[in-house]
Formats: structure tokens, sequence, C-alpha cells
């Protein structure tokens, strides 16, 4: 398939963070793939226990379900303009993987996997059985009560 | 299947975004094959069941 060309006045991008690419010019293949935990915690002071690792969750490891092939598709594209104009892109932020284009991206296989965990003080009337402090961030295999 | 398409002109005036994450693309141009996949997992105090916001009678 032949490309237009892309013409941009203006663009205004404030952040990019954590493998982002910010790309001008033509690509034939992108596969980002992203994986995060994120923890968030009432009062906000993190120590040793904090540091959750990938490979306790299967969510890290399990099989994506891909497409398994392609239907057969004939198609004709038909440009009539020679090129895509645009005035202004503006973003302000650009992260984990992701890719800011301008250019045609021949194939893109992208892949994200994001835990989150929700960590609340305990109440005060609990404050003594401190037991299971570090259950905090339990396996999948276990249960999801404290996430 | 057959299709046909015509391109038959695209401009553009403003984009604005606030954010572009988790492995996500935002192009300017074209394309011939995009497969994505994402896995989210959060916890259930996270969702709110019913309007947090009371709606205007």
């Amino acid at each position: 398939m032949d490309k237009r060309n892309v013409n941009v006045n203006y663009m205004k991008a404030t952040s990019v963070a954590f493998s982002s690419i910010f790309s001008i010019g033509d690509t034939y293949y992108a596969g980002p793939k992203s994986r995060g935990i994120a923890v968030q915690k009432e009062g906000a002071i993190f120590a040793q226990n904090d540091q959750v690792q990938f490979r306790n969750y299967d969510i890290f490891s399990r099989k994506a379900k891909w497409p398994k092939q392609k239907p057969p598709v004939q198609q004709r594209i038909h440009h009539h303009e020679p090129a895509i104009n645009v005035e202004l892109a503006a973003f302000t932020g650009l992260s984990s993987s992701s890719i800011c284009q301008v250019g045609s991206i021949e194939k893109i296989y992208a892949e994200a996997r994001l835990k989150h965990f929700r960590v609340l003080r305990e109440d005060s009337d609990n404050e003594d059985d401190n037991e299971n402090e570090n259950e905090t961030y339990n396996d999948e295999d276990k249960s999801h009560t404290n996430q | 299947m057959n299709i046909e398409v015509h391109n038959w002109g695209l401009n553009v005036g403003n984009v604005g975004i606030d954010n572009i994450a988790a492995s996500s693309i935002f192009l300017i141009g074209d394309n011939d094959e995009i497969v994505l996949s994402s896995f989210f997992d959060t916890p259930p105090e996270a969702f709110t069941i019913g309007n947090i916001v009371p709606l205007a009678p």
C-alpha cells in the first residue's frame, strides 16, 4: 500500500517518559510492550515490603489471546489527496511504551499489562492485630481481599 | 472479503490529548495492520456503584 505524506504545522509535547517514542518519519514495524504495577498507598510511606515483584502475579505471565490469523481481505485503497494535513497536534504526556508518530506505520503489535494496588490504613480499632501486614500484596492464587 | 477505500482528503485543525499511556499509539498517517492487547487489574474499591455526583433535577 502506498502511503500518504503528512503535513503537521505545529506540534506541542510536554513529557515523553518511560520508553515512549515520539517519532517523525515512516516505520515498518512497531511492537511496544509495557508492564507496570501501581501501588497507591494511604499515607504514602513506602518500605521494603512495598517493592512488589512482577513474577508474583500471573497477569504478567499469562498468554494474551492474539487473533490466530488475519482473514483474507482484498482491499484497494485510492488516495485522492497526496497528503494528510494537520494544523496543530498537542499532548501533555506520553508514557509507558507509547508511540506518537507523524508518518506511517505498516504493522503494530502492542501489549500492555497493568496491575493496581490500593493500600489503605488499618482502622484504629484493629491496630492491635498487625499480623496480616505481610499479606498486603497477595499472590493471585490466594485471595484478592487485601488488594 | 473485498473492500474498496477512497481517501478523499483529510484536513484536521487542532488535536488535543491529555495522556497517551500503556503501549498506546497516536498515529498521524497510514497503517496496514494493528493488533492490540491489554490486561488491566484494579482493586474492587476503585469501582463506584451508582452516581457519586448527584445529577441535576
